[in-house]
């Protein structure tokens, strides 16, 4: 008889123990979308530590979340911030002017070209952009030099490379195909420069369905994908449903206490939904279906990209 | 016939929009509210082959034909019922030698045109407040043709006569310093506060002011801006919004972001 497939259909439990303490684990999404928070959420409950964490270009409170648990310690990300709900993120910034987490100082560019560099498997990948800025003088890893072929001044970013990137995708089939169904933001590139990639899917699909389309896989063979409808609560999840702007703001509002010295509200809001929550079907049971279908409800009538997960 | 009474933020999206040019190329970042009515109101009047990005979003986006909103953060997924073509956000690095245009903002804006979002204080470690990070800006400084820098308020502590970080070099520290560090790009084409707009001087690369908001005099501007300043010779006050531009405008801006708060 033929030997099977692998199926690497993993509970969040499981997922969540291919990273160890002190691993580099790239999180993938973008402000306030397509983060990986069921696998997030589970690495807190776990306890890890030491993580070096590599959030997206433009990162967002799944960042904040993760510092103010106390799970980061070196952070490689060139934004953190909650847009029009908080400018910069709070634990982020109390982390930053405490000095309690190592801070990589990058740009957008540099953070693109670090990821190149490792997914290329080259030492340096060079860029113009940051030349004049601070964020060049912060980052005693950039050196500049002059191009050996017109003497050009460039800066050289080093490879940034991950143990591990957590990607959050609307689809996936128990081969670890993923599709996202609406933007990608850097989540390619990031499973490019990692070892090993799990996903977070909000509905697992028969492989038929990702051969009706296969120019529609984004991430191919992950290493483990996780079953996680409304995986990306409280952020969106792009062609489901829309963010949770009162859980947002509630966040938003217990994590600037926080910042200012005041912790109980903070350990309150993680132990509500986070360390008490033994598996993501008590966390959506927690937050409750009426809530659930309403920023489902704000997607519904869009018809574009054809199916919604 | 103009209308009576608009909020200062959506003549900032009316006076930016007035300056976007047919088929040029723009990108609008994070926390971009008025940066992107202003690219879809010139899309929808005198401008409807901009090439625009809006947000985060990844995709090119045409509101040219079609009734459109603008939402408050940038990687809504409804912003991708405007989408034709979608990219990878990386790729962004590949269009940035095309784009004409880029708006960028933060904690402080100076008298050259640079803008600080790494944060306030004279230790980089113990920052009294530590900013969200440097995003894209010092990239697109090396590149993109012309930035607009906008503050969303305009007082002392935000224009000031040097930032005490630079996350994106305008002109640094004068004429020559962009060049010498090979940045390709024209550096800040104009500083735009709820106030004023600011364009730079061709020698000195100072800050000047060129146009004032409708009903706003010459020493409030004065005495709300923390460098020195020369005026044009030919500053004038801004034609407020017609009935034309704000009626789109606040078709937009259905959820009233850019109104006063």
């Amino acid at each position: 008889m033929a030997v099977g497939r692998n199926d690497v259909v993993r509970s969040g439990r499981d997922a969540a123990s291919l990273i160890e303490d002190g691993m580099t684990v790239a999180v993938g999404g973008l402000l306030t979308s397509n983060h990986p928070m069921v696998v997030i959420r589970e690495l807190i409950r776990q306890g890890r530590t030491g993580l070096t964490v590599i959030g997206a270009a433009s990162a967002g409170l799944e960042i904040d979340l993760m510092i103010g648990a106390g799970i980061v310690r070196k952070l490689i990300t060139p934004f953190v911030s909650g847009e029009g709900l908080v400018g910069t993120g709070p634990c982020y910034r109390r982390a930053l002017e405490q000095g309690l987490i190592e801070n990589w100082e990058i740009t957008e560019g540099m953070q693109y070209a670090g990821l190149e560099a490792a997914a290329r498997d080259l030492p340096f990948l060079p860029v113009r952009g940051g030349l004049g800025s601070d964020t060049l003088r912060l980052n005693p890893d950039l050196t500049t030099f002059r191009d050996p072929l017109q003497g050009e001044l460039l800066i050289a970013v080093p490879a940034i490379k991950a143990d591990v990137a957590l990607i959050h995708v609307q689809r996936a089939d128990s081969y670890g195909n993923g599709q996202h169904l609406g933007a990608t933001f850097g989540d390619r590139l990031m499973a490019f420069a990692a070892d090993k990639v799990i996903l977070t899917a909000e509905r697992i699909v028969a492989n038929e369905v990702i051969r009706r389309s296969p120019e529609r896989t984004t991430i191919a063979y992950a290493d483990a994908v996780v079953e996680a409808p409304f995986g990306s609560h409280p952020f969106g999840s792009h062609a489901c449903y829309r963010e949770d702007t009162e859980m947002l703001e509630q966040y938003v509002s217990v994590a600037t206490a926080f910042r200012k010295g005041e912790e109980e509200e903070f350990n309150l809001f993680l132990k509500e939904f986070v360390l008490s929550c033994d598996d993501h079907t008590v966390y959506l049971e927690r937050i409750g279906f009426g809530r659930l279908f309403s920023l489902r409800r704000a997607y519904d009538y869009m018809t574009v990209g054809g199916d919604n997960a | 016939m103009t209308i009576a009474h608009f909020a200062p933020r959506e003549m900032m999206a009316i006076a930016l929009a007035r300056d976007l040019n047919d088929g040029e190329w723009m990108a609008s970042g994070a926390n971009t509210a008025i940066t992107f009515a202003a690219c879809m109101l010139a899309q929808k009047t005198h401008a409807p082959n901009i090439r625009v990005n809006l947000g985060a979003n990844c995709f090119w986006c045409n509101v040219s034909d079609r009734p459109a909103e603008i939402h408050s953060l940038s990687s809504d997924y409804r912003n991708v019922r405007y989408a034709e073509a979608r990219f990878d956000h990386p790729e962004i690095f590949y269009y940035l030698r095309r784009l004409d245009k880029f708006f960028v903002s933060g904690l402080q804006a100076d008298a050259f045109g640079n803008v600080n979002l790494l944060g306030i204080g004279d230790d980089p470690h113990r920052l009294r407040v530590r900013g969200p990070g440097s995003v894209g800006i010092a990239d697109t400084s090396a590149v993109v043709k012309h930035h607009y820098v906008f503050m969303t308020h305009h007082d002392r502590k935000r224009l000031v006569e040097r930032v005490d970080w630079i996350s994106y070099p305008g002109f640094i520290d004068g004429p020559g310093y962009r060049e010498e560090l090979g940045l390709r790009g024209y550096g800040p084409k104009w500083l735009v506060t709820p106030k004023a707009i600011f364009s730079f001087d061709e020698e000195t690369k100072r800050a000047e002011l060129f146009r004032l908001f409708p009903g706003i005099p010459e020493e409030d501007i004065r005495d709300d801006t923390g460098f020195e300043f020369a005026t044009r010779a030919d500053v004038t006050e801004l034609d407020p919004p017609s009935d034309l531009e704000i009626g789109i405008v606040r078709q937009l801006d259905r959820q009233r972001l850019l109104q006063d708060n």
